[in-house]
């Protein structure tokens, strides 16, 4: 599957992909994340997300292969969605399954961070008062960057 | 004669409404270096000097230092991203 899509996002696809039928992992974490309501300028009605795709896709399979390889999950699966989104529109899953729960929220948490900072994919805000403004966002970091 | 190379260059989100195109084809001379892009985009683009905090991506992976450029390089400007 690939990580950056335009369409909506299968949850329960990624979902299903995680089944473990060796019993290897005890635990897996879904993280959703969705357009919100409200933003630091005002109401938002929608949210426009844009990648540079073939940059991101590779950092994203990095993030993947890291994680599997030094934190010793099971399965891993990312896909961010880009376009025009509504509100509750879900733009990013992360899926992780390995042994123990704790791990598992951790682990979710921190590629969460990982995809803010080294991803490169930017937000648009589209506010109720018509004005559209790109969301602040972090410097990319080189250590985290594709490669 | 100093010859030339081609540059790809890639522009996203905020950089992309300055320059009003996602991506061109830039000469530059032979050996030119991130830094001497720059130059050039400045040149061509004045606006850009407003954006403060832009990285540079050489073929997809962060450039932090000045390196000289080659023929067909892949070259963005990522401004501060903000996925999730």
């Amino acid at each position: 599957m690939m990580h950056i899509i335009t369409s909506e996002i299968d949850v329960n696809q990624i979902l299903n992909s995680m089944t473990d039928k060796n019993g290897q992992s005890g635990a897996t974490v879904v993280f959703t994340g969705s357009v919100r309501n409200s933003g630091k300028r005002g109401p938002v009605t929608e949210m426009y997300y844009e990648a540079y795709t073939e940059m991101a896709e590779k950092t994203l399979k990095k993030i993947e292969d890291m994680a599997m390889k030094e934190w010793g999950i099971n399965r891993i699966q990312i896909v961010h969605r880009i376009g025009r989104l509504h509100l509750g529109d879900i733009s990013v899953v992360i899926a992780i399954s390995s042994p123990h729960s704790k791990e598992a929220f951790e682990i979710c948490e921190k590629i969460l961070a990982m995809i803010k900072q080294s991803v490169p994919i930017w937000k648009k805000e589209l506010l109720s008062n018509g004005i559209e403004q790109w969301v602040d966002g972090k410097v990319i970091n080189a250590n985290n960057g594709s490669g | 004669m100093t010859s030339s190379i081609q540059i790809k260059m890639l522009y996203f989100a905020q950089v992309r409404d300055i320059t009003q195109i996602p991506n061109e084809v830039l000469e530059i001379k032979q050996n030119s270096s991130t830094k001497d892009l720059l130059t050039l985009l400045y040149n061509k683009y004045p606006k850009l000097k407003d954006e403060k905090n832009l990285s540079i991506s050489i073929n997809c992976l962060i450039s932090n230092s000045d390196i000289v450029l080659r023929n067909l390089d892949e070259v963005a400007l990522l401004p501060p991203i903000s996925g999730g």
